[in-house]
């Protein structure tokens, strides 16, 4: 009897650990991911309620779905209850963030079926085997800044509601800055602060070793318009040791011109970029002006070098300025088309065609030395 | 060997019962086939009609009929749209084939109706099950080329993957089926087998019967010591009933699935047998070569295999245990479980093998033959069927090896090892001591206290967790008509049109043409939102117009009581079985174990009858409050009960009750109809006990009587609040 009971126990054991699979362990390193994430072969993007990947070997775009006969129907709740799609979301929550970090892609979804939550899963690179790790109450879907992921633990910006009993209106609207340890799922409020009216306080944010910038903005309300169209409202750059939790402000009262926290260099300078209208002004932290330009583009940053682009008088153009000095590096004239984003090795673009998002990219090899030849 | 299977198959059939189950759910089968199929509009008479059109015409013929019957609906009432809603325009049509399409359609004598718009409707429904051989082929070349797409993203790099194999698996699997034709036939009859719930349910309550028939019987009549001691009462006993059990789950299959074969043949038809399983809707993603037939006979087959799994289950319980009360419950939570597993865990989650690996999964025709999914044993992929051939052979194994092991080591039926010395407490007399043993015996002795502990946990579990939380839906309600609390009349409504106005601009704005993913996420946000809150003020401005004038109340709590039906129902479900599993004990247990004669020499045996019944009413009560009042703990938990002394009008419940008559005394109204439902319940119970003297023969009795109208009305079967016991236990005449 003793025998037989062991000999089942095995097989139970066997059958429990079919299958599991073991993780793999990355370097440490910041990576960013919104509602699009790059890694070295493609793209993995949220295309409405599904989740779909562009490779950029084959430029194709497909589901994040390995069952070949699957409609990829997300969840409904008559004719769909339980979806068996890898692309969709687990019960009907909205995918609003996708970030691939370690070897592990996680998928951030605002659940509002119930009280309002954000609920973070983690799956497989190829989708499957979504798992949740953690679910945290009270928070919306807005998501418009990057979320940002560096030694295991993920960090995030949403809207939320002070008491949800009150009802969700803007009177109890907060602003909160998350941080979720990925491995045990406990999360922790990094900032809380008032949200604003009509408008995101909190207009960016970076990371930086172990320590976080965000800016912060205070538009002036009269009561029935905001003033914010000029984009020089009142701002304040924060700076939040992420060890021991301690705050700093870098710069307030709007005073200093500086609006808007664009990236990091190389080196690990902030670049800062006041913008009134189409005059922007790119700064570093030491207040070295590296550019200074009329264009609606955003700059990118990629390692030491800001890329502009610009259209002049019927023509466009890529400037290539170095970060640490300033200098005009390169320029050449061509079809620009904004980046987006970059992996190690390519730069990417994206746009909407008819409502589908389309992508090109191009080496970035090819793309310094002048051979504009995005596909 | 043979004189000892043959001796137990004796044991089995000649009691009468096993006799009279088969025939009698063969028939019940049958009976709720076709009421829940009545449900459906013009049944049988609809059924039929499109078994003999099918008959007489071909997929094509029928797909120019339709074409030619909107045609005839165009020019006799001017209608083009169903026309344009297959791709045609009226213009599209020659002079000719105008003329053409008349002729030939006023030559087509109408089978369903005078009217037109009903014919094409009837006739479109017809078509919707055909499948083209070229619709197959195109649908075959989609999944190849998806799944190829998939097997070049570099995403899967690793190609000793899981992923990778089971893509590969796939493309083999579909590659074979090219070249296949399809026949056009009826997939409603086929269908009807496939996924006949209740069959499924009769064939394992059957299953755990015949159980319950080949190892208790012994063991209450105190056989098994005498067994033992005979030169083949063990290991070879062991074996014989487990061929015993073999035998009767493929008669009860048999017996079950035929009547439902018989059923979906007599009123749908199965078109012609021989076509590929491919032409049935559902089967399309199937990768057996089977004709309907042979699949038919597959079907059948795995389902005896199931049905043996369960038996056997259902034996090793029998052996271990000596109360039937048990078995039920132990089989039931076995299912329950398996059950759960397979509804609630996600087919896209990390724990999705314990969804598919379930005997609940393989119990779903179509997920079983109809699918191409597969699991992951190890990082390689393995089809479901292959799942299913390794989980039967596996429990078969086990199940048989525990079964033959516990059966041969288990000593002779030995004193229950509970034991409750009531009498230790010496309180009271005579009377105090029946009420004792009547405790003891229901719920000691016969373990009716397991399905009390069972609803002590389960039910606040399943109740609990969503009523605990407002949705997102609830939660804006409750704010809107807190908001109106804070207003007048006039002063609400007003806000209530500004707000909806908002809530529709917010709807209808667009994304056209903004190319900013921030401006886009936003614009989604703020639609979602309004979404999210347009039906919540819609209710919440409806309370406000029941108030008429008076302060509106808030519904949650009412809704939550009222509306959420199917939890209503499956709470009275376990309500009601877990009253007859306690009473069907009552007053057959005496018999079955002949303690009646002892019993009836003492002088109190007459007084005892009475506070049998009294138990009922104990029983009864402290069942029904008990799920009563963890509803309304639950409820009242998250939002409590507003407005009690406000009319029912206020809430638009209690349409039966007088408009002035308030909340608190409907509630209370609806609470003692429950009661008394519950009280009846088990009263009827223990009478029927006391009839038929056999504890498994109540149940039977009290399943069609009582469980069988709460399950017709989980099935929406029109009128069935009206059966039986269902008026009392639903508050039905205080609705209406």
């Amino acid at each position: 009897m003793k025998k037989v009971i062991t000999v089942l126990l095995a097989v139970l054991f066997c059958f429990a650990v079919a299958s599991c699979d073991e993780g793999k362990e990355e370097k440490s390193l910041i990576k960013t991911g919104r509602d699009f994430c790059a890694v070295e072969n493609g793209v993995f993007f949220i295309d409405n309620e599904n989740m779909k990947f562009y490779d950029f070997e084959t430029r194709q775009i497909v589901y994040l779905c390995n069952k070949a006969n699957c409609n990829h129907e997300p969840y409904r709740s008559e004719t769909n209850p339980l979806p068996t799609c890898d692309s969709v979301a687990m019960k009907g929550e909205g995918i609003i963030g996708v970030m691939a970090y370690n070897n592990t892609l996680y998928w951030v979804m605002s659940d509002m079926a119930q009280k309002p939550s954000v609920c973070v899963y983690e799956s497989k690179l190829d989708g499957s085997g979504k798992k949740l790790v953690t679910s945290i109450d009270g928070l919306t879907m807005t998501n418009y800044l990057p979320i940002f992921c560096a030694n295991g633990k993920m960090y995030l910006h949403q809207k939320s509601f002070e008491n949800w009993d009150a009802g969700a209106n803007e009177e109890n609207e907060r602003e909160r800055i998350h941080c979720i340890d990925l491995k045990s799922g406990k999360s922790e409020c990094l900032l809380d602060i008032e949200a604003g009216k009509g408008y995101s306080r909190v207009t960016s944010m970076y990371l930086k070793n172990n320590e976080m910038y965000y800016v912060l903005r205070n538009c002036g309300y009269d009561g029935e318009e905001y003033e914010y169209s000029d984009m020089t409202s009142d701002v304040e750059i924060h700076k939040l040791d992420l060890q021991t939790k301690e705050k700093t402000i870098l710069s307030a009262d709007g005073k200093d011109d500086y609006d808007l926290l664009i990236g990091i260099s190389s080196e690990g300078e902030l670049i800062y970029n006041n913008r009134k209208g189409n005059k922007q002004k790119i700064y570093n932290e030491s207040n070295t002006v590296i550019a200074e330009y009329e264009a609606y583009a955003t700059p990118y940053i990629d390692g030491d070098k800001l890329i502009l682009n610009f259209v002049d008088g019927g023509k466009s153009r890529y400037e290539i300025k170095s970060l640490t000095t300033g200098e005009l590096i390169d320029e050449f004239i061509c079809n620009t088309t904004a980046i987006w984003s970059d992996t190690d090795k390519w730069f990417i673009s994206m746009g909407t065609t008819g409502g589908d998002r389309t992508f090109s990219v191009i080496d970035k090899d090819d793309f310094y030395s002048g051979k504009i030849a995005w596909h | 060997m043979k004189g000892v299977i043959a001796g137990e198959l004796k044991k089995l059939f000649s009691e009468k019962t096993m006799v009279f189950a088969i025939l009698a759910v063969m028939m019940l089968n049958f009976a709720i086939l076709y009421v829940s199929n009545s449900i459906q509009n013009n049944f049988p008479s609809q059924a039929v009609m499109n078994k003999k059109v099918v008959s007489q015409y071909s997929g094509e013929e029928l797909i120019q009929k339709e074409k030619q019957a909107a045609t005839y609906m165009w020019l006799e009432t001017g209608d083009g749209s169903f026309l344009a809603s297959k791709g045609v325009l009226p213009h599209d049509f020659t002079e000719d084939q105008i003329k053409q399409y008349t002729a030939s359609y006023k030559n087509y004598v109408p089978v369903y109706s005078e009217d037109i718009r009903e014919e094409i409707w009837y006739l479109s429904l017809l078509c919707a099950d055909m499948i083209s051989t070229d619709d197959y082929e195109a649908y075959l070349n989609k999944v190849e080329s998806n799944a190829q797409a998939s097997l070049e993203l570099n995403l899967l790099m690793d190609s000793d993957s899981y992923a990778v194999k089971s893509l590969m698996q796939t493309i083999q699997a579909y590659k074979n089926m090219h070249g296949i034709k399809l026949t056009y036939g009826i997939s409603k009859g086929v269908n009807t087998v496939v996924s006949s719930l209740f069959s499924d349910f009769l064939v394992i309550a059957l299953s755990v019967f015949a159980a319950i028939t080949i190892v208790l019987k012994e063991k209450e009549t105190n056989m098994l010591p005498l067994l033992y001691s005979t030169k083949k009462g063990r290991a070879s006993t062991g074996w014989a009933k487990i061929f015993t059990s073999l035998i009767s789950s493929t008669l009860v299959c048999v017996a079950v699935y035929i009547s439902t074969m018989v059923f979906a043949w007599l009123f749908y038809g199965f078109g012609d047998l021989n076509r590929p399983i491919q032409s049935v809707v559902g089967f399309v993603a199937s990768t057996w070569q089977v004709s309907v037939g042979e699949f038919l006979l597959l079907f059948l087959l795995t389902r005896i295999a199931l049905t043996a799994v369960i038996t056997l289950t259902a034996m090793v319980f029998c052996a271990v245990l000596e109360s039937k009360t048990v078995v039920f419950f132990l089989t039931i939570c076995f299912i329950g479980i398996e059950t759960a597993l397979y509804s609630l865990i996600q087919g896209n989650g990390a724990f999705r093998f314990f969804k598919y690996f379930n005997i609940m999964c393989f119990f779903n025709g179509k997920e079983l033959f109809g699918s191409s999914i597969t699991l992951d044993f190890f990082s390689e992929p393995i089809s479901l069927s292959w799942c299913f051939a390794l989980f039967v052979l596996m429990l078969l194994s086990i199940m048989t090896i525990l079964f033959v092991a516990i059966f041969c080591h288990v000593r002779g039926r030995g004193i229950p090892k509970i034991k409750l010395k009531l009498h230790r407490f010496g309180i009271g007399g005579e009377y105090t001591l029946l009420w004792r043993h009547e405790i003891y015996n229901l719920f000691i002795l016969q373990r009716g206290i397991l399905p009390v502990a069972a609803i002590f946990i389960i039910l606040p579990l399943m109740i609990t967790p969503c009523m605990q939380k407002l949705t997102a839906s609830e939660g804006a309600y409750l704010s809107y008509v807190k908001e109106f609390k804070q207003m007048s009349t006039e002063a609400a409504l007003n806000y209530a049109e500004k707000e909806q106005l908002r809530l529709f601009a917010d709807l209808s704005a667009t994304t056209e043409g903004i190319t900013d993913s921030t401006e886009i996420a936003k614009i989604n946000a703020q639609k979602a939102q309004a979404q999210n809150l347009l039906l919540p003020l819609m209710e919440a401005t409806e309370s406000l117009n029941l108030a008429q004038g008076g302060e509106p109340i808030i519904k949650l709590s009412y809704d939550r009581l009222f509306n959420r039906n199917i939890q209503t129902e499956i709470t009275l479900l376990m309500m009601i079985v877990s009253i007859s599993l306690i009473c069907m004990n009552a007053l057959s247990y005496e018999h079955e174990t002949g303690m009646t004669g002892v019993m009836a020499c003492t002088l109190q045996y007459k007084k005892s009858r009475k506070y049998i019944f009294a138990m009922a009413v104990m029983i009864s009560l402290l069942i029904s409050v008990l799920f009563c009042v963890v509803q309304m703990m639950s409820i009242i938990k998250v939002i409590s009960f507003d407005g009690l002394t406000e009319p029912v009008s206020s809430i638009g419940y209690f349409g039966a009750l007088p408009a002035q008559t308030p909340i608190w005394f409907a509630l209370f109204l609806l609470y003692m109809l429950k009661l008394i439902g519950g009280l009846t319940a088990a009263v009827g119970v223990i009478f029927i006990s006391g009839k038929t003297k056999h504890s498994v023969k109540t149940f039977c009795i009290a399943f069609l009587l009582l469980i069988l109208p709460i399950l017709l009305k989980i099935m929406n079967v029109p009128n069935s609040e009206w059966f039986i016991l269902n008026p009392l236990l639903l508050g039905t005449p205080i609705f209406a």
